[in-house]
């Protein structure tokens, strides 16, 4: 008898995989598939904030006026939420849409106290470039492993 | 046709198994990095509050800020996991795959 269910049980298992294996589905799907275009344009958004915060900071002090630096707040937050849009658009990708949710709530917030305080400090710029520099990192890792 | 379930078993374990530990491998070294920076971030808002540098509101929002950055590090190690875990469970089912492709 227990013979007999293990063969059966065999058999069963046998023929599930054909199955699986014949349709397809034999692949397990956790994480969003790994994207090249979404890395390339981590890197890039994360070098245009560089430069970004690199010509605040050549900028003498009372020179960096808010007005003077309003489009490239405006471009590189196009950017940022094109990004949040592609990988949005991904299933099973829920981290790095709030990895890049944070990356614009840091972003408008940064953009609100230039306005705010009509200047930025040194020491503030060289906080917030080692932020974005840390978060797309983060992103960058984290799209990589998804790599098979 | 020549199917020995425990052989197979065994093999998807050790695929699984092996897999695990190649990917969770580059864990350590990048969390080393972001506690790492993290101190140096909060050394640094330390001393510039103490030095006036910064305001008590500025001060705030930087830790606030601080907290979004580990928010954001702590969400690739959640990936790291789910990514190393999708590859573990792939690799087993191809050897079970193959075993039965082999077999029929």
């Amino acid at each position: 008898m227990k013979e007999t269910m293990r063969k059966y049980s065999v058999q069963y298992l046998i023929a599930l995989s054909i199955i699986f294996f014949l349709s397809g589905g034999c692949r397990v799907q956790l994480v969003a598939d790994y994207n090249e275009n979404i890395h390339n344009e981590i890197i890039r958004v994360a070098e245009e904030i560089d430069l970004f915060y690199t010509r605040l900071l050549e900028t003498p002090v009372d020179e960096r006026v808010y007005e003077n630096f309003k489009e490239d707040y405006l471009l590189i937050e196009v950017d940022l939420r094109s990004l949040l849009l592609q990988n949005k658009v991904r299933p099973l990708n829920e981290e790095s849409v709030r990895q890049t949710e944070i990356a614009i709530e840091l972003w408008l917030d940064d953009k609100e106290n230039h306005k705010e305080n009509n200047s930025v400090s040194d020491f503030i710029i060289k906080q917030h470039r080692e932020q974005f520099s840390r978060i797309f990192t983060a992103m960058a890792i984290g799209e990589s492993a998804k790599e098979e | 046709m020549s199917f020995d379930i425990n052989k197979v078993i065994t093999e998807m374990k050790n695929a699984a198994v092996s897999s695990l530990k190649n990917e969770l491998q580059k864990v350590p070294p990048y969390l080393k990095v972001i506690f790492e920076n993290e101190k140096n971030a909060l050394k640094a808002l330390a001393e510039a509050r103490l030095k006036g540098e910064i305001s008590d509101k500025e001060f705030k929002n930087e830790l606030e800020r601080e907290k979004k950055v580990l928010e954001a590090e702590m969400l690739t190690f959640k990936i790291i996991t789910k990514a190393a875990a999708q590859k573990a469970i792939n690799a087993a089912i191809n050897i079970l795959v193959d075993a039965v492709k082999i077999a029929i």
